[in-house]
Formats: C-alpha cells, sequence, structure tokens
C-alpha cells in the first residue's frame, strides 16, 4: 500500500487497511513509506492510528536495500524520484498489489514485465465484487 | 491485557507460584509483538514530524503533498536504499 492509502485510512477517508487485513492479506511497508507518513502527522491520535496499523501482525516491515537493477528498470518504465523505490519495494516483497491513489503509477498498467497490478482501492473493491 | 494475565493466574492455579508463572507466559505471548514495537519506535524516534497533513481536505492535496515530502526524501536517501 502506497502512503496516500494510510493517510486516507487514519483521516477516516478510506477503510482501506482494515479491508485489506481482514482479507487475510499480508501487507509490505518499506520504511521508506513509514517515513513518509510519520513526517506528515503531527496530532498523537493520527500517531497512534499508524502506529496502531503498524503493529498489526499482518503488517510486515521491510527495511531491506532494494537491487540496482529494480531501480533502473522502473526509471526505464517512467517512473520518477521515490515512485521508484515504491514499484521496486513492490516486487521486491513479491506483492500481487499495490493499492494507490496516485495516478503516476497508471504507467505501469499492461506493462508486461511488472508482475504486480496496480490498483487504487475502489479498483480492488469492485475486483472483489463489492 | 490485565484479564489476560488473570486468567492465566487462575488458570495456572491462583496462587503466588502462579502469577510469577503467568507473568513469564504473558512476555511469551507478547514478546513477538514488544519487539516488533520496540524495533518501530528505535526506527520513528529519529524522524521529525513536519507537518499536518491531515489539515488538507482534499485527497488531490494529500497526494501532491506526500509526494513531496517523498521527492525530498529520494533526494535526501532514497539512492541509498538500493545496493
Amino acid at each position: 500500500m502506497d502512503s496516500n492509502e494510510y493517510v486516507f485510512y487514519i483521516m477516516g477517508l478510506s477503510d482501506v487497511v482494515e479491508f485489506v487485513l481482514n482479507a487475510g492479506a499480508e501487507v509490505c511497508i518499506h520504511i521508506a513509506i513509514i517515513e513518509e507518513v510519520w513526517r506528515n502527522l503531527m496530532k498523537p491520535a493520527h500517531k497512534t492510528a499508524f502506529l496502531n496499523i503498524l503493529l498489526s501482525p499482518g503488517i510486515r516491515i521491510y527495511t531491506d536495500k532494494l537491487p540496482v537493477a529494480l531501480r533502473d528498470k522502473y526509471a526505464g518504465l517512467g517512473l520518477r524520484g521515490g515512485d521508484i523505490l515504491i514499484a521496486a519495494f513492490t516486487e521486491f516483497c513479491h506483492a500481487d498489489i499495490l493499492i494507490t491513489e496516485d495516478e503516476n503509477f497508471n504507467v505501469l498498467k499492461g506493462t508486461t514485465n511488472v508482475p504486480f497490478e496496480v490498483l487504487s482501492y475502489q479498483q480492488l473493491k469492485k475486483r472483489r465484487g463489492l | 491485557m490485565s484479564s489476560v494475565r488473570e486468567l492465566l493466574i487462575e488458570l495456572l492455579g491462583g496462587k503466588e507460584e502462579a502469577e510469577r508463572e503467568a507473568w513469564r507466559l504473558m512476555l511469551l505471548i507478547y514478546g513477538s509483538l514488544l519487539k516488533k514495537a520496540e524495533f518501530l519506535l528505535s526506527i520513528l524516534s529519529g524522524i521529525p514530524s513536519e507537518r499536518d497533513i491531515t489539515a488538507l481536505k482534499d485527497p488531490e492535496a494529500i497526494i501532491r503533498e506526500l509526494k513531496k515530502t517523498r521527492q525530498k526524501l529520494w533526494e535526501e536517501k532514497y539512492q541509498n536504499w538500493f545496493e
């Protein structure tokens, strides 16, 4: 899940975290995403909500360095800056889906050598028949 | 958490020794979560909170602001996360 999904959940704008964890999925999160979200939270209640998510058994935290080959691959596919890390990490942790509301990742849709799907939360729900 | 401890004490016999054993079991039960919490706290203690993005109400604006943080982090350190 991309950082925007966590923020929208914490703000009460979506129930994406509950939805994914209740479906029994394992959520992979890289330390970079944790830092991105944390830097943008100030209120104790929001920080608590984020910590609560991170402490869930279904959340797996990664601090691994990623292969440069993945950086080059996703830069080559048209991603820029930190988005390259998010896509590289999604492949690195063998995730099936990258959930994001960020349309910049749409460049990956329909690309044959990307081993995961890019879906917004609404698209994910639709996929699950909801 | 205390109700789990009380249940354990009762299950173990409800005496002084049972209380000690209950604490031992509590550490086994919660140990992995404590480890995760310690790890998280050690990471987060080095990260400053810079702004309250939740003050923004427009989802598009939130995505844009998060991207600014992402770009800043990329310039500062993201490149170190590849090898």
